[in-house]
């Protein structure tokens, strides 16, 4: 890291936080009419939307039908506005096709698939602006979209970036400081199961438990905070509806 | 395109509805729907807005790059721009699903926004030939329920509005090098000018009538719609008509003269004085002599635009040929004979505004048209079985002749 120095001396990082803090959450559910759930996140500067169809009868080539559960059919893409270089295409590379697949098996692990043999629910995820950690901000968003949607799951989806700076753990990274080592988790946090986990760092063995354990006490940050969107939501939908 | 299934029952009471003047969700026919323009949204790009109209939502992002002028314009800037048909707006545009309509979409904004009437293109110049700033305007749709071109040209006005360009210093070196210097300060910033920016109006015939700000629902009721786009001073700078059907010549002159009859009237409810924005002037202020029936007021045009120099390209179908371009040949030679007029449908109309492309393709001929209308013309055997066409009216066949003339 040269010249940018992510953790100070008296432990405060770039952005002021202190090194387990996580960033703002701000989140609402229910945002478009139109989708059968949807939900709107930021994560600090990092925005992601998400909405989800379904379940629905299989769309398209009838081959990939599962006879026992449903098909879960993730796209992620990004505004080709919301990186600060921009982007030529907003899905379709590489780098979108990998998301989409880890979106995949993530919820795979969570939703209740075998409620909908033969059907399909499709999760589609836009990063509005990138600030670091995008995947898990978007799995967030899709977390509050399918809950919005009324797919049951076996627990909230809670997902959080962890990066490993001068021996000390960081939750929730931004962009300046992804660009060292980094940890996507994503963790179903009342029953401490892991749907996805991925690093793409050098890291010493003996760090490995230190950096697991920052990101699942971070993750479990993150579900308290859905918790209370989703509450709140509720809430205010029953009002509404009078209940 | 995204689209709805509707069953005849549905159709018919939605006709029978625009019939009345009384639409689905409550509105008369030349009612928007509620509208929410927010500014200032991503902050990773130097211009955002997102405008939602009904349930279409749009948001536009602005990135301004520095780059090098085109050669045929040295001392201009250019735009660049984008649909990006996401499948958050419906599950058809997942994949490629939503590239054939991205791309119409972002053609038409090219006719209708780049171009110097539209956008103030010099002030983007830095050194003429050199360095200019591009503007990338991508459009994102977050969800679709009819009349996208409207909310998409409302949403890129507004995200223009937001712009702002850092400020550049050119210094010229002592062997002979420019230099650009960036400010330092953030705000040291220009923004442009959206006096000129045009907003689309797209107007949607259904049944004998037409409405503005159509929903998928009377969409898929519509024969066919026209789009204009109209700056505030009453230039247009682009008219399409979209869609499947056809219309008659008599039915876009009145599509044309939404609100034009009725001076009092408020301006278009499009952009309804939303912010510092100024509300786009109605049609007809602009040429106060046609208020009365005269269809003239369909070109609109500010006098280098004015109808001398309109070129006009017909496209008569085989079936009809011999007959009509006899009578066209008639009607150059003595533009009084009283041949009687084959009744015609417009089946396709694109009007272009002049553009790099344009004028450079043209440039051979002697007299330089400043812009110019096709016409593609279909006997009324072909037209809709809605609505049986009138005969062409007399005046604009007059119209017709006085171009044919040049």
């Amino acid at each position: 890291m040269a010249g940018l120095e992510l953790l100070s001396d008296q432990g405060y990082r770039l952005d002021g936080r202190k090194a387990t803090e996580l960033r703002k959450v701000q989140a609402r559910m229910g945002v478009f009419a139109q989708a059968d759930g949807s939900a709107y996140i930021e994560q600090g500067n990092t925005k992601a939307l998400a909405v989800v169809y379904g379940p629905h009868e299989m769309r398209g080539s009838r081959n990939r039908t599962l006879h026992d559960r449903a098909v879960i059919n993730c796209q992620y893409s990004m505004a080709t506005f919301s990186t600060a270089e921009r982007k030529r295409r907003p899905h379709g590379d590489r780098k979108s096709t990998e998301m989409s697949l880890h979106l995949k098996q993530t919820f795979e692990a969570a939703v209740m698939t075998q409620l909908y043999p033969r059907s399909q629910i499709d999760i589609y995820v836009k990063v509005l602006q990138a600030d670091g950690g995008n995947y898990s901000v978007c799995v967030n968003a899709a977390t509050l979209a399918i809950i919005d949607a009324g797919i049951p799951m076996r627990d909230y989806v809670c997902a959080c970036t962890v990066g490993f700076v001068d021996e000390t753990p960081l939750a929730d990274l931004c962009f300046a400081e992804e660009s060292g080592s980094s940890l996507a988790l994503a963790l179903l946090p009342r029953g401490g199961q892991i749907a996805l986990l991925q690093m793409d760092a050098q890291l010493h063995q003996d760090h490995l438990e230190a950096l697991m354990d920052a990101a699942m006490t971070a993750c479990k940050g993150v579900s308290k905070v859905l918790d209370e969107v989703v509450r709140r939501h509720l809430q205010e939908v029953s009002v509404l509806t009078g209940e | 395109m995204a689209t709805v299934q509707l069953s005849e029952a549905e159709k018919v009471y939605v006709l029978h509805g625009i019939r009345d003047d009384l639409r689905v969700d409550g509105r008369s026919c030349e009612d928007y729907r509620h509208m929410e323009i927010e500014t200032d949204v991503v902050s990773n790009t130097d211009g955002s807005a997102k405008v939602t109209l009904g349930h279409t939502a749009v948001l536009v992002g602005i990135k301004a790059e520095m780059g090098k002028p085109r050669p045929a314009q040295p001392a201009e800037g250019y735009m660049e721009f984008f649909v990006d048909c996401s499948a958050n707006a419906t599950p058809e545009f997942e994949g490629r699903g939503g590239e054939e309509l991205g791309m119409e979409l972002t053609n038409t904004l090219y006719r209708v926004f780049n171009n110097k009437r539209s956008v103030d293109l010099a002030s983007l110049c830095i050194s003429p030939g050199e360095h200019c700033w591009l503007l990338y305007v991508d459009v994102l749709l977050l969800q679709c329920d009819g009349n996208l071109y409207d909310g998409i040209s409302i949403a890129i006005k507004a995200a223009l509005f937001n712009t702002k360009i850092p400020k550049v210093l050119i210094t010229e070196g002592e062997d002979g090098v420019t230099e650009i210097e960036l400010s330092d300060d953030p705000y040291d910033c220009v923004r442009l000018s959206v006096d000129n920016v045009p907003c689309i109006v797209t107007l949607c015939k259904v049944g004998p009538r037409h409405v503005v700000d159509a929903t998928l629902q009377e969409k898929a009721c519509s024969v066919a719609s026209l789009i204009m786009a109209v700056t505030p001073a009453g230039t247009c700078t682009c008219m399409r008509k979209v869609g499947g059907g056809s219309l008659d010549p008599e039915s876009i002159f009145e599509m044309t003269e939404v609100r034009g009859h009725d001076p009092g009237a408020p301006p278009f409810p499009v952009c309804p004085s939303f912010f510092l924005l100024p509300p786009p002037v109605p049609l007809s202020s602009s040429s106060p002599s046609s208020s009365s029936s005269s269809p003239s007021s369909f070109f609109l045009l500010p006098p280098p635009l004015a109808l001398p120099f309109l070129l006009l390209l017909l496209f008569l179908s085989p079936s009809s040929s011999s007959s009509s371009s006899s009578f066209l040949l008639s009607f150059s030679s003595s533009s009084s004979s009283l041949l009687p007029p084959p009744p015609l449908a417009l089946s396709s109309l694109l009007f272009l505004s002049p553009s790099s492309s344009s004028s450079s393709l043209l440039s051979p001929l002697p007299l330089l048209p400043l812009s110019f209308l096709l016409l593609f013309l279909s006997p009324s055997s072909s037209s809709s079985s809605l609505l049986p066409p009138p005969p062409l009216p007399l005046s604009f066949l007059l119209l017709l002749s006085r171009c044919v003339d040049i």
